[in-house]
């Protein structure tokens, strides 16, 4: 998966001009991505793939409404697998999602996995290099919530941490990725306020 | 979205609340009571916009994701790739249409079609008009249907991918078509009945399975076609997509029927758009090249769920 600039113009610009080859493209490099944050959100197979063809069908009405000056492909589209993703796990009342939770809170360190992370957009390098800066149990916290798609309540449940401290890591990684996010794109995002100010 | 005393705009409690709700809001979303106090505080401050934290969420479940790296079902991924071809032939089809009679509802507030990162809504296309033809087709069967829209609302569209459902081997559908009927069990099957008045005498049925979005069509008596002048084209009427006034039938591909010793023609056919709810199944005469959306000024037969029994 990747997000970068395209000399050719982007994908999505091409989508939403009926290219199908683009269509294709699209799936080969976003679709690994989409797939993954599915399969860790929803609590079976069959539900993800359900739900990622919704996504998809997101992504392809609104495609022509991508701008590259505002972000990538890849969050974009992780933009809106996220938000139809966490729909669902609303109106399924958060069953569990298919994830062994315990090992994933208690599993390896994600540290290693985090500097494994391959090819990414601009802004999830930013994410990454912010990660990588974080203690372990915030790291923890980050992905329980962010990629699993568990409430603060239940990576509390599961980690053993007081919902106080998850709550503070969540807000606290956040907050300082936005910051990094803010930074590479000169500013353009809402001027963030000093980590100290807002930090719980 | 525990009960929460509601702050002073302004306040530093606020600030805090407004940043809890803003991370709850990125990580696993707000119920209806978090997203109204959300609403509430993001109006007394200009530091923080909907959905600020929503940009760094997806960046870092990116990193995540890309540790977890696995290829798409490849009957999955070509499944997304048949939905983009309707999408985009139909929005082209709308693009298309915009300065002739139909008049599509931009009702999209302008802060959300200014939010490149925030999902819309299914365009809407006078379905309104569409969908009263099928309620009214499916409330009175056994007469002259209304109009599905009005044929001054001719929409000359052609789908950027038609597709054309194919009906060669017919010896090897109908045996594949039981086989079908035999290994889904969840199908439905539902008889045609007349639509167009030209169709009276046609008969037979359509088998649905909802988990695989895929069916087939039988017909008896339906007649041949010549491609080159006009070709059968399937829709489906889908409840899940909103509610039948809302949302025009989902197209379920052409195609065409020839003469057969007995008369019976079977047609496989895949909507290649997610059907949630089926409503009903319409088949319309339309140009060899098929339309996005059909006027419905050449009907032929349609089916919806049989009357409940006792």
């Amino acid at each position: 998966m990747s997000g970068g600039a395209r000399q050719d113009g982007s994908v999505l610009e091409r989508v939403a001009m009926g290219d199908q080859a683009a269509v294709e493209q699209c799936m080969d490099e976003f679709g690994g991505l989409v797939w993954s944050l599915a399969r860790q959100m929803m609590p079976d197979v069959h539900t993800a793939e359900d739900a990622v063809q919704d996504i998809f069908i997101d992504v392809w009405k609104n495609a022509a409404r991508y701008d590259s000056s505002l972000g990538s492909e890849a969050t974009f589209i992780a933009t809106i697998a996220r938000r139809r993703l966490i729909d669902r796990l609303r109106k399924m009342g958060r069953r569990p999602s298919g994830v062994q939770l315990d090992d994933s809170a208690h599993g390896p360190a994600v540290a290693s996995a985090i500097d494994d992370a391959g090819n990414l957009s601009e802004e999830a390098q930013a994410a990454r290099e912010v990660l990588a800066e974080l203690g372990e149990a915030q790291q923890r916290v980050l992905q329980l919530s962010l990629f699993h798609g568990q409430t603060h309540e239940r990576i509390a449940d599961a980690t053993g941490l007081p919902l106080g401290t998850v709550k503070t890591h969540a807000r606290r990684g956040l907050i300082k990725i936005r910051e990094a996010l803010s930074k590479r794109k000169g500013g353009k995002q809402d001027a963030s306020r000093p980590s100290s100010e807002v930090s719980a | 979205m525990s009960d929460h005393t509601p702050q002073n705009p302004g306040s530093p409690e606020s600030a805090e609340r407004l940043l809890d709700l803003l991370v709850e809001q990125a990580s696993t979303g707000l119920d209806d009571r978090g997203q109204a106090e959300l609403d509430q505080l993001l109006a007394g401050q200009s530091d923080f916009a909907q959905d600020a934290f929503a940009d760094s969420a997806s960046a870092a479940a990116q990193v995540f994701a890309a540790t977890d790296a696995q290829p798409m079902p490849a009957h999955l991924r070509e499944r997304c790739i048949g939905s983009a071809r309707a999408i985009i032939g139909q929005q082209h089809a709308e693009t298309q249409s915009k300065p002739a009679t139909l008049k599509f509802e931009q009702s999209q507030p302008q802060a959300q079609a200014d939010a490149p990162f925030q999902a819309q809504a299914a365009p809407r296309s006078g379905g309104g008009w569409l969908a009263m033809g099928w309620l009214a087709a499916a409330a009175c069967l056994t007469v002259a249907v209304l109009g599905w829209m009005p044929s001054s609302r001719n929409v000359e569209v052609v789908p950027a991918e038609p597709w054309i459902n194919v009906t060669s081997n017919q010896p090897r559908l109908e045996s594949d078509r039981d086989l079908f009927i035999r290994t889904h069990a969840e199908v439905i099957v539902w008889e045609w009945s007349q639509w167009g008045d030209e169709y009276a005498g046609v008969t037979g049925d359509v088998v649905w399975d909802p988990e695989t979005n895929k069916g087939y069509m039988r017909f008896d008596n339906l007649p041949a076609n010549d491609p080159k002048v006009s070709r059968y084209q399937l829709w489906i009427v889908d409840q899940a997509r909103g509610t039948p006034l809302q949302v025009p039938p989902v197209d379920g591909g052409m195609f065409d029927v020839e003469a057969s010793e007995d008369g019976q023609w079977i047609v496989p056919f895949t909507a290649h758009l997610p059907v949630g709810e089926v409503f009903g199944f319409g088949v319309t005469v339309e140009g060899p090249d098929g339309v996005v959306v059909s006027d419905q000024t050449a009907k032929a037969v349609i089916a919806t769920a049989p009357p409940e029994q006792g």
